[in-house]
């Protein structure tokens, strides 16, 4: 009996035994799980926190952020990376990258492990706008897959800001160099002022003398014709008259008269240039003056001239009725130089090199009219609204500031409320016309309408 | 080895025999742990050798004839207590043909320190397959009785067919099933 008690003693103490250690097993575990699930909230709270840190930073970053992978197909992408294309976010998940820009996938494909940077690409936006964009990023493994970390940066408006300063730089340039040789021309002009005075005065000189010479020389022809008949005089009077034959004295006269007037209309011409220097030198803003056009036509086809020597050959259409119209000479001669000068490329960029300028002038009862035609390339239609932005220009850089025609309609709107527009003559190419009113307008003519004319 | 074999083939033992003869055994075999054992808790190995030892030495029956009786008790005791196995209405080549990919790794979430045997299916038909059984504990006689107390289970007459293709420091037994 006592075997049995013990046995059951036995068998107790080890399922009591049993229990303990189930207990204090269970003690552990419990202890375990609350340390694992202390430490996994832990995590959990930094996982969201570099979660909501990422988010913030991709949220907010001055750039467009692409993830794609492999397949070149968006996967994660920014809020900024939405405005930039255009695009809905859920639009452009999982879309191909090429999408955006084309054939990056390549260009990615053909990339080294690591950083890498494409340049001025072109982006399409989702309303086919085109960006420029700066393409950063980084190419590698993410886990086990391929990653492709794109930052897309648009450059479109830093590189307009370049190109205006670039402009505006070289503009000023041009400005400076204007202004050197306004300096210049105005000492030059000054330097041959001067001795054409005093050329001209010494002409004039002459002339006088000449004359006086000629009425003395009058009265020696009558003397020469009285004395004639007496004897001891007639040898001398017959070896004045041999000579006078042999150097045909009223001829040489006749010609001393005619080269002293061709050396006045020279020094007239030399002034005149020199003034015209002047006032290019100067082109202030002054007064109102009424000016004949036709002259100023003149002026400036003079002036052009060595520009348009085997070029352009120009011909002109003036209104000899044409009115007097106030304004200010220097600025509507610069306007007309600048017209005349660049039908002159115009008529240079064609295939032959060369073509005709043809210049007109007519007038109604409100204002007179002046048209500049080429025979050069024309204006494509896509342009023809551009012309006259202040740095609109066709040639390559370096050759004109794009200022000739925006300059020639601020001189005609801004000063002398005209209008500069681009119409179709028959047998031009282009044709800019200028219209100037006969008297000063009336103030409430807004810019806007006029503005208007001359988009259209 | 886990706690839970032992505990179970304590039941084992309790059921065919009685509580004395439990206690006789766990003191005959003289085990480091005393025979205290809870499931959840890991045992030397040894100790189910020690056991299996002294119940053979006390009944007369060869330690694998033990072994496969008690796998054949243990499937039973995994229906009770693994009720969510069971539920798919399987028969008994896809349900063992799932232990290695679906089952253990189940035992494996539970037990994160289980020791368990890897295996294979081969040639696996409608009328039967071959299940290699892979091990470094040579628990093969257990997996034996196992896949016994799994036919049963499902009610399905298969014969059964042991090979030993490896029986170094890796049991390696291939178990051919064909529907009889
Ligand atoms: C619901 C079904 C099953 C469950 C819950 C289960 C669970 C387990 C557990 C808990 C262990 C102990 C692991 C250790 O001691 O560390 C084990 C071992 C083992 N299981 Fe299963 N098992 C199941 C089905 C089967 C079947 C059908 C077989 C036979 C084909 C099998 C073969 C084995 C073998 C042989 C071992 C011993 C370890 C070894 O030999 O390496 N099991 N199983």
């Amino acid at each position: 009996m006592s075997d049995l008690v013990e046995k059951m003693n036995a068998i107790i103490a080890r399922e009591r035994a049993s229990r303990k250690q189930a207990e204090s097993l269970l003690e552990t575990k419990s202890l375990e799980l609350f340390e694992n699930n202390r430490q996994l909230q832990a995590s959990q709270a930094r996982l969201e926190y570099s979660i909501s840190v990422l988010s913030e930073i991709m949220n907010h970053a001055p750039d467009g952020v692409i993830l794609c992978t492999d397949d070149f197909k968006i996967h994660i992408c920014n809020r900024h990376s939405c405005e930039l294309t255009g695009h809905a976010h859920d639009l452009l998940i999982n879309q191909p990258v090429d999408k955006l820009v084309h054939n990056i996938s390549l260009m990615l494909n053909r990339t080294k492990s690591g950083n890498f940077t494409f340049a001025r690409q072109r982006l399409t936006r989702a309303d086919g706008d085109i960006r420029i964009v700066d393409i950063k990023g980084y190419k590698g493994p993410i886990g086990q897959e391929c990653h492709y970390v794109l930052m897309v940066q648009d450059i479109t408006e830093k590189l307009h800001e370049e190109q205006q300063h670039s402009k505006m730089a070289s503009q000023l340039e041009e400005a400076r160099r204007l202004e050197a040789i306004g300096a210049l021309s105005s000492g030059i002009a000054h330097e041959i002022n001067t001795p054409i005075q005093f050329i001209g005065d010494n002409i004039d000189y002459l002339g006088d003398a000449m004359q006086l010479i000629n009425q003395s020389y009058q009265r020696y022809e009558k003397l020469r014709a009285e004395v004639w008949g007496i004897e001891p005089l007639r040898d001398l009077v017959a070896e004045i008259d041999t000579f006078n034959a042999s150097v045909d004295l009223p001829t040489m006269i006749r010609e001393i008269r005619a080269s002293l007037d061709d050396a006045r209309a020279g020094i007239r011409q030399v002034r005149d240039i020199v003034r015209l220097m002047k006032e290019f030198a100067h082109p202030g803003t002054g007064q109102k003056d009424p000016v004949n056009l036709n002259e100023l036509i003149g002026n400036v086809v003079t002036i052009s001239r060595n520009q348009q020597k085997n070029i352009a050959t120009i011909s002109l259409q003036l209104d000899e009725t044409l009115p007097q119209v106030p304004c200010r000479r220097s600025q509507i001669q610069q306007a007309l130089l600048n017209l005349v000068l660049n039908a002159i490329d115009a008529v240079a960029e064609t295939q032959s090199g060369s073509g005709e300028i043809a210049i007109r002038t007519c007038h109604d009862d409100e204002q007179v009219h002046l048209f500049i035609s080429d025979t050069g390339n024309g204006i494509p239609p896509a342009l023809r609204e551009r012309v006259f932005d202040p740095f609109f220009t066709t040639k390559p850089v370096g050759k004109g500031t794009g200022q000739g025609l925006a300059l020639a309609q601020d001189y005609i709107v801004t000063g002398h409320q005209g209008r500069l527009s681009l119409v179709e003559i028959e047998g031009y190419a282009t044709t800019f016309r200028i219209s100037l009113p006969l008297r000063a307008p009336d103030m409430n003519l807004s810019d806007q309408e006029v503005e208007h004319d001359f988009v259209s | 080895m886990k706690g839970v074999v032992f505990v179970e083939l304590f039941e084992f033992v309790e059921q065919n025999y009685d509580v004395f003869f439990l206690q006789d055994l766990i003191e005959a075999a003289d085990l480091p742990s005393g025979g205290v054992y809870t499931a959840v808790g890991t045992y030397p190995g040894c100790e189910m050798a020690r056991l299996a030892a002294a119940f053979a030495q006390k009944t007369g029956l060869s330690v694998p004839e033990i072994m496969k009786k008690f796998g054949h008790h243990l499937f039973g005791r995994f229906v009770v207590n693994y009720p969510a196995f069971f539920e798919g209405g399987q028969d008994a080549l896809s349900f063992l043909a799932s232990i290695e990919g679906y089952i253990h790794r189940e035992v494996y979430k539970l037990y994160p320190d289980a020791e368990l045997p890897r295996f294979e299916i081969r040639d696996q038909t409608a009328d039967g397959m071959a299940l290699i059984y892979n091990s470094t504990r040579h628990l093969g006689d257990l997996c034996e009785g196992l896949i016994l107390g799994c036919l049963d289970h499902f009610g399905e007459a298969f014969t059964l067919t042991r090979t030993t293709l490896r029986a170094d420091d890796v049991s390696s037994i291939q178990f051919d099933l064909r529907r009889a």
